[in-house]
C-alpha cells in the first residue's frame, strides 16, 4: 500500500542522487563516445542500419541471447534445487565445483571446447578405436550456445540457489497441505517464487552473451561484438563500429524491457525474522544416481574438460623442457586490480541499488536500464571510450591504473547493482525506519542495518566482480597502463601464437584464484 | 561522522595502493620499480605498444634491456585494436614506438599523420619492399604465406603452383581457412593489386564453392591439417614448426612454399614505426635499430621461427631461404588497404 | 508558544493521485496517550509516518515540542526528532542480539544501564543475550518497546503494535504497555484499526474517516456522544433505529427517550443505541421476535428483529432467559441521552 520511499526521505537523497548521477554519467561515457563516432559515419551510418548483413547479426544476437539464458535455466534450475533441497551426497562440493565455470575467460574456454569436441578433436581421437573418423561440426549457433550456456549458467545457478535459501519454506508447507505432490508444489509454488531470480540471473546471462568477444569468435558465430570487432579491424572503421555498438545498445534495453515484466508487481521480501526456519530436506532415494550423474556431466563438460587440457598443456610444456615465463608480477597485478576493482563497482553500484529497489516508477527504471545497457557492451568499446575522454580531458590519469580502474567500474557496476538490488529486495524496509526512529541518520543505517542484513548480496556482488574482472580481456589490453601485464592478457597472447604450455600456467593460475572468493562465498552461503 | 572516515580510509587505501603497485606490472627489468604510472615519462624508458604477442617478443625486450640498460614499458593487443587505441589518443599519445603484426595496422597510424620519419640509415638495412614508401615504418622480420598440407592424404607433387589452382573441383571439401586472420586478408590485399578485383572475387568465390572450412585463426586451422580434419590450409609458414615444437611431436603436417609466385607466395612483414610525439624519442630510435641488429635478427630467426630481415643472418633448419622464394613483386605499402580487402570479403560472404 | 507535545496543522499527503491525508489538524498533550482510530486506508498510519518524518507532507506543520519539524521550510530528519517508535511487525534487527537492539538508539556511554533499565522495565530480564528469532512474540513486542523507549525519546509511536499477538496475549501486553506508558508519563500516539484497544488505550481518541478527523475527544465522549453516524458505528455494538424529534426528546420506534436536543422539533432523526441502553420484557402482544442469543459469561446478548426490520441487541444478566422466537417488548433505559442523527 505505501510505498518504500526510505531512501528517497530528507536531505540525504540529495547526496544519494548526486552519487547515483555521477555513476550514471561514468557509466553513460560509452554511449557518448558511440554518439560521437557514430555521427562522423553521417547517412553511411544510416545505410549500415539496414543492410541485409546487419539485420542477419541482429537475429543472431537475439537468438542467442535468448537461447543461452533458457538452456542455462535448464542446468541450473536442477543444480541449484538439487544442491540445496535435496540430501544429494557431497552437496557442498557440487554447489562449489558447479559454478565455476563462472570463473573461466570465455575465449581460452571455447578454444578448448572446440579442441576436444571439434571434429577431429581429442574425443574423436579417444573414439578412433570404435571407427569413429570425425565427430559433427559444433562451430556455428550450436558450438556458441553450448560454450556461453556453460559459462553463463552459473549466473542463473547462483541467483535461484540464494533464492531457494530464503524462501520460506511455510509456503511449500502450504502447497503441499492444499493437497499439491512435491513435484507440483515445485512448480506452481517454487518456480513462480524463483520469478526475480530468473531474471536477475538471466539478464545478466542474456548481457554476458552480447558483451562476449572470446566464445563467438572462437566459434564463429556472427553476432554484433565479432562483428563489431571486426569493423575495427578492417581498416579501422571506428564510425562503422559505433553504429553498431548502438544498435547492441538498444538491443540491450529491449531485451531488459522483458526482464522487467516477468518480475511482475509482487513483492517478495519475507515477513520478519522470527519465520526463517529451514525446510525439510528432499529424500532422493534411488534418484540419487541419475542425480549425480547429472551434476558430473555438468560438472566434467564445464570445468573438468577445460581443467584437464590445461594440466596436460603444462605437464607436456615441463616435460619439453618449454621456459614457462614468471609470472609474479601479472598475479600480482591480476589479483590488486580486481581486489580494488570489486569494492569500487559495489561503492558504485550501491546508491543506484538504493534508489531503483522499490521504485517502479519512470525515473528508476530508467536509471535500471542505462546501469545495465554498458554490461553488454564489448569491453573494447569501453576501452576505447575511455582513451576518447581520458587521452582528452584527464590527461593525468590517462594510461594509469585509475583509468583502467574506471573501465572496470563501468563494466562491472551493473553486475555489482543486480546483486545488490536482488539483496536489497529481500530486507524488510521497516528495519532501516525502526534505524532512522532510533537516532541514525541515514548513512549509518545502511552500515549498521542494511548492509549487515544484505551481507550475502554484497558477498556476491564482490566475488562476481572479482572473478569477472579477473578474466576481463579487451578494455584491460586498451586501458591497462603500459608494462602492466595480467593473467588475462598473458593467457590471450600465448594461446593465439600456439605457446600453449605459456598458455596453460597463467590459466590455471585465474582460474585457481578466481575459484577461492566464489568457493568462499558459495559454501557460506547457507541457512541463517 | 564516522561514515565519511570510513570513506576516506578506503580511498586513501586504494590511492596508497595504486602509487605502491602501478610499477610493478613492468615486464621489463631494470629500475622501473618506482616509475609511477602517470605521463609524461621523461626519464630513460621506451613505451612500447606491441601488436605482437607477449610470447613472441618479451625475451627480445628483456635482451634489449640488459643491452642498452633502457627499461621498456609494453602494452600488449592485437595490432587492429592498438591502432585503434593510437588514433583514438592522437597527438596525446604516451607510445613511443609501435611495432605492428602486419602493414595494415602501421599504414592506418601512418595515413594519420601520427608516425615520425625514420632516419635513412635505419630504412636502408632492410630491402625496400620491405619498408613504407614514407620512410615512416620499417619492416623487421618477414612471415611467409604457405600452404599447409596433411602429409598422410597429400603428395607434394599434387599441389597446384600457385593460389588459383585451389578453385579446381579436386579440391572440393578439403580446403581449410581463416578469413578474419589478419595475414590472410594482406594475402588477398596482395591479390587485389596483383589479380585486380575481378579476379581476386572469383578465387574467393571458388574457394567457397569449394566447402572451405573456415577457422577462427591460424593456429587451429594448422592443427586441423594435422589432425586430417581438412587436407590443405592456407596459413603463415611458422605456425607448424611452433606447434610441433610446443606438442613436442613431429606432426603430419609440412609447409609448401607455392613456387609459382603471386600472391599466394607473399612474404609479409612485422613493422615498427616511431610515433611523431614520441615522449622519448632517442629511445625509440635507439629500439628501431636494436631490432635491426643481427642480435635481434637471430632472434627471430631461431626463437619465433621468422625471416630475419637484414643481410647475412642465418635461417631456421627447414625453411626455404628468402631468396629462393619466388616472391611476389610488391611493396609493403601496396598491402595497407584493408578496409578495400574487407569489403571484399563481406561481398563474397566470406566475413560477415 | 504551544504546550503541546505534538502539533499538526493542515497537514496534507498524497501518494500519486490517492489523497491519503487532507488537512488535518492534531494536537497531543504532555504525557497524554492519544489514539489514532481508523479502518484501513483511513490515513492514520500515514499520519504516523508523516509525524515520525518517514514520508514528507504536500502541505501543513509539524511541531514536536518547540521544534516544527515539517513545513514552514524545514523538515528535520526522522533521527534528529526523538522520537521513538514501535513498528507493527517490530522491526526487530535481526542480526543483532536483544541488547544490541535496545542499545541501537543510546549514546556508548550510557548504553549498558540504559539496556538494563529497558530490559526491567518491560519485564525481560535475563533475555539480553539472546536473538530476537529466539523469543516468543510476546516477548518481541516487549523488546521493541524498550527499544523505542531506551533513547528517552520525547513522544513514542506506536504503528498498530499489537495486531500480530494472539488475543489473550494482546489483552496482557497492552495493558502492560499503558502501564509503562503512565508510570513513565510517557506522550505516545498509538495506531490501531481495533476499537476496543483505542478505549482501554487512549486518554484521548482521534477517529480518522478517509483522510480527515471525523471526531477527537476521550473514550467516554467518543463513546456516548459520537458526532456522527460514522463514528457511532466505528465505536462499536451501536444499533440504528428511526425517530423524531420532540419538545422533550426523541420519539423512537421503541417508545420515548426524555433528553435535550438541539435539533429543530418534528426532525427526522437515526437514533444509535447500543445494548446496554435496551431493556426487554417477554410480552406475547409484542411485535418485536428474540433472533438468537450470545452467551458471554456473566451477560447474555440478545439479538432482537424489530417490527421495521430493524436489529437492535441488548445486554441481560445471564439469570434471565428468553427463548428464541419468543416476543418481547422492547425499552430504551439509557441513563444518558442518545447520540442521533438528522436524515
Amino acid at each position: 500500500m505505501r510505498p518504500h520511499s526510505f531512501w528517497r526521505v530528507g536531505g540525504w537523497r540529495w547526496l544519494l542522487r548526486g552519487a547515483a548521477a555521477a555513476v550514471l554519467a561514468l557509466v553513460l561515457l560509452p554511449l557518448i563516445y558511440l554518439l560521437v563516432r557514430a555521427a562522423e559515419a553521417g547517412p553511411a551510418a544510416l545505410q549500415l542500419l539496414f543492410e541485409a548483413r546487419t539485420l542477419r547479426v541482429l537475429a543472431r544476437s537475439v537468438a542467442l541471447a535468448l537461447a543461452v539464458p533458457l538452456l542455462s535455466a535448464l542446468l541450473a534450475v536442477p543444480l541449484a534445487w538439487l544442491t540445496t533441497r535435496t540430501d544429494l551426497p557431497l552437496r557442498r562440493m557440487w554447489a562449489v565445483v558447479t559454478a565455476l565455470p563462472l570463473v573461466i575467460p570465455s575465449y581460452i574456454f571455447a578454444y578448448l571446447l572446440v579442441s576436444v569436441l571439434g571434429p577431429r578433436g581429442l574425443l574423436q581421437q579417444l573414439l578412433q578405436p570404435l571407427g569413429v573418423e570425425r565427430l559433427p561440426d559444433i562451430e556455428g549457433f550450436p558450438g556458441a550456445l553450448l560454450a556461453l550456456t556453460l559459462l553463463c549458467y552459473p549466473y542463473l545457478l547462483l541467483t535461484v540457489r540464494a533464492a531457494l535459501l530464503t524462501v520460506d519454506p511455510a509456503l511449500e508447507e502450504a502447497g503441499r497441505s492444499l493437497g499439491l505432490t512435491p513435484w507440483r508444489t515445485f512448480v506452481r509454488i517454487t518456480l513462480p517464487l524463483l520469478r526475480p531470480a530468473f531474471a536477475g540471473g538471466g539478464v545478466l546471462a542474456a548481457l554476458y552473451t552480447l558483451r562476449d568477444f572470446g566464445a563467438v569468435s572462437v566459434m564463429r558465430y556472427g553476432t554484433f561484438t565479432r562483428v563489431i570487432y571486426i569493423q575495427y579491424q578492417s581498416a579501422f572503421d571506428r564510425s562503422g563500429a559505433a553504429v553498431l555498438a548502438l544498435m547492441l545498445v538498444a538491443l540491450t534495453i529491449g531485451l531488459q524491457a522483458l526482464e522487467l515484466n516477468t518480475r511482475g508487481r509482487a513483492r517478495y521480501h519475507r515477513g520478519h525474522a522470527a519465520a526463517k526456519r529451514k525446510p525439510m530436506l528432499v529424500h532422493l532415494g534411488r534418484w540419487r544416481w541419475p542425480a549425480l550423474l547429472f551434476c558430473a556431466a555438468v560438472a566434467l563438460l564445464g570445468v573438468g574438460m577445460p581443467g584437464a587440457v590445461l594440466l596436460f598443456w603444462l605437464v607436456r610444456g615441463l616435460a619439453l623442457g618449454t621456459p614457462l615465463p614468471v609470472l609474479w608480477s601479472a598475479t600480482g597485478n591480476s589479483v590488486y586490480v580486481c581486489l580494488v576493482a570489486a569494492p569500487l563497482a559495489l561503492l558504485g553500484a550501491l546508491p543506484l541499488a538504493l534508489l531503483a529497489g522499490k521504485q517502479r516508477s519512470g525515473g528508476g527504471r530508467l536509471v535500471e536500464r542505462v546501469a545495465y545497457s554498458a554490461f553488454a557492451l564489448p569491453g573494447i568499446v569501453v576501452g576505447l571510450a575511455l582513451v576518447f575522454f581520458g587521452a582528452r580531458y584527464v590527461p593525468a590519469i590517462y594510461q594509469s591504473v585509475f583509468l583502467l580502474q574506471a573501465g572496470y567500474l563501468i563494466l562491472f557496476v551493473p553486475e555489482a547493482f543486480g546483486a545488490l538490488r536482488a539483496a536489497l529486495g529481500s530486507v524488510n524496509p521497516s528495519l532501516m525506519e525502526a534505524g532512522r526512529t532510533l537516532g541514525r541518520a541515514p548513512a549509518q543505517v545502511l552500515r549498521s542495518v542494511t548492509l549487515p542484513l544484505m551481507r550475502n548480496g554484497v558477498l556476491a556482488a564482490l566475488a562476481i566482480v572479482f572473478l569477472t574482472a579477473m578474466k576481463e580481456l579487451p578494455a584491460t589490453l586498451i586501458l591497462a597502463p603500459p608494462g602492466m601485464g595480467t593473467l588475462a592478457t598473458s593467457i590471450w597472447g600465448a594461446v593465439t601464437q600456439a605457446y600453449f604450455a605459456a598458455a596453460a600456467l597463467p590459466a590455471v593460475l585465474l582460474i585457481g584464484i578466481s575459484s577461492v572468493p566464489l568457493a568462499i562465498f558459495t559454501l557460506r552461503e547457507t541457512y541463517q | 561522522m564516522r561514515t565519511a572516515g570510513f570513506r576516506k580510509v578506503l580511498l586513501v587505501g586504494i590511492l596508497a595502493a595504486e602509487g605502491i603497485l602501478s610499477g610493478c606490472g613492468s615486464r621489463a627489468p631494470a629500475g622501473s620499480g618506482s616509475a609511477p604510472s602517470a605521463l609524461p615519462v621523461p626519464s630513460g624508458e621506451v613505451v612500447l605498444y606491441s601488436g605482437r604477442e607477449e610470447s613472441l617478443v618479451a625475451p627480445l625486450l628483456l635482451k634489449f634491456s640488459t643491452a642498452t640498460g633502457i627499461p621498456v614499458k609494453v602494452k600488449y593487443g592485437s595490432t587492429a585494436e592498438l591502432a585503434a587505441t593510437l588514433l583514438e589518443e592522437g597527438s596525446r599519445s604516451p607510445a613511443d614506438v609501435f611495432w605492428a603484426q602486419d602493414p595494415g595496422g602501421l599504414g592506418a597510424v601512418a595515413a594519420a599523420d601520427l608516425l615520425a620519419p625514420l632516419p635513412q640509415k635505419t630504412l636502408g638495412l632492410v630491402p625496400e619492399n620491405f619498408r613504407s614508401a614514407r620512410g615512416d615504418w620499417v619492416g623487421v622480420s618477414g612471415r611467409a604465406r604457405v600452404v599447409v598440407y596433411n602429409t598422410n592424404k597429400v603428395q607434394p607433387a599434387d599441389l597446384p603452383s600457385d593460389m588459383w589452382g585451389f578453385t579446381e573441383p579436386q579440391w572440393m571439401g578439403r580446403i581449410g581457412w581463416a578469413p578474419s586472420n589478419g595475414s590472410f586478408q594482406v594475402m588477398v590485399t596482395a591479390m587485389r593489386k596483383l589479380w585486380g578485383e575481378d579476379k581476386t572475387r572469383a578465387w574467393l568465390q571458388g574457394i567457397i564453392a569449394n566447402a572451405a572450412k573456415e577457422y577462427p585463426k591460424n593456429t587451429p586451422l594448422v592443427q586441423a591439417v594435422a589432425s586430417g580434419e581438412v587436407e590443405v590450409g592456407f596459413a603463415n609458414h611458422y605456425y607448424l614448426l611452433q606447434i610441433s615444437k610446443e606438442e613436442g611431436t613431429v606432426l603430419a603436417a609440412a609447409n609448401y612454399f607455392l613456387p609459382g609466385g603471386g600472391p599466394g607466395s607473399l612474404v609479409m612483414v612485422a613493422g615498427v614505426g616511431q610515433l611523431a610525439t614520441a615522449p622519448n624519442s632517442a629511445n625509440a630510435q635507439r629500439f628501431i635499430e636494436y631490432l635491426l641488429e643481427p642480435d635481434a635478427q637471430r632472434y627471430f630467426a631461431q626463437d619465433t621461427f621468422e625471416y630475419p630481415l637484414i643481410a647475412g643472418v642465418e635461417i631456421a633448419a627447414g625453411l626455404q631461404p628468402l631468396a629462393s622464394l619466388n616472391t611476389a613483386a610488391l611493396n609493403v605499402s601496396d598491402l595497407i588497404d584493408t578496409r578495400g580487402t574487407i569489403k571484399l570479403l563481406k561481398e563474397v560472404g566470406a566475413l560477415e | 508558544m504551544s504546550d503541546f507535545a505534538v502539533e499538526c496543522r493542515g497537514l496534507t499527503k498524497s501518494f500519486d493521485v490517492v489523497s491519503a491525508v487532507r488537512n488535518l489538524d492534531l494536537a497531543v498533550e504532555q504525557g497524554e496517550i492519544l489514539v489514532l482510530l481508523g479502518p484501513s486506508g483511513c490515513g492514520k498510519t500515514t499520519t504516523l509516518r508523516l509525524i515520525a518524518g518517514l514520508e514528507v507532507p504536500d502541505a501543513g506543520s509539524i511541531r514536536i515540542g518547540d521544534q516544527v519539524v515539517a513545513g514552514e521550510g524545514a523538515f528535520v530528519a526522522t533521527e534528529k526528532r526523538r522520537i521513538g517508535m514501535v513498528f507493527q511487525d517490530y522491526a526487530l534487527f535481526p542480526h543483532l542480539s536483544v541488547s544490541q537492539n535496545i542499545a541501537f538508539g543510546v549514546q556508548q556511554r550510557s548504553s549498558e544501564t540504559r539496556v538494563q533499565d529497558g530490559l526491567r522495565v518491560v519485564g525481560l530480564c535475563g533475555v539480553g543475550g539472546r536473538m530476537p528469532h529466539e523469543l516468543s512474540g510476546g516477548q518481541q513486542q516487549r523488546v521493541a518497546l524498550a527499544r523505542a523507549l531506551a533513547p528517552h525519546p520525547a513522544v513514542l509511536l506506536l504503528d498498530e503494535p499489537f495486531s500480530n499477538l494472539d488475543a489473550g496475549l494482546r489483552l496482557q501486553v497492552r495493558s502492560e504497555i499503558r502501564d509503562i506508558l503512565k508510570a513513565n508519563r510517557l506522550t505516545a500516539i498509538f495506531v490501531t484499526h481495533d476499537q476496543d484497544e483505542a478505549l482501554f488505550m487512549g486518554d484521548r481518541i482521534a477517529v480518522f474517516n478517509a483522510g480527515s478527523l471525523e471526531q477527537v475527544g476521550t473514550p467516554e465522549e467518543l463513546f456516548f456522544a459520537p458526532a456522527s453516524r460514522f463514528v457511532a458505528e466505528f465505536m462499536g455494538q451501536a444499533d440504528f433505529i428511526r425517530g423524531e424529534t420532540t419538545e422533550h426528546g426523541l420519539q423512537t420506534e421503541i417508545g420515548p427517550v426524555l433528553q435535550p436536543v438541539t435539533l429543530a422539533v418534528g426532525q427526522r432523526v437515526e437514533v444509535a443505541i447500543r445494548a446496554d441502553d435496551v431493556t426487554l420484557v417477554a410480552d406475547p402482544q409484542s411485535k418485536a421476535r428474540v433472533l438468537g442469543r450470545s452467551f458471554r459469561g456473566a451477560v447474555n446478548v440478545y439479538r432482537v428483529r424489530l417490527p421495521s426490520g430493524r436489529i437492535v441487541h441488548s445486554l441481560q444478566p445471564h439469570t434471565l432467559k428468553l427463548a428464541d422466537g419468543l416476543l418481547v417488548r422492547v425499552q430504551a433505559e439509557p441513563g444518558h441521552p442518545l447520540a442521533h442523527f438528522a436524515i
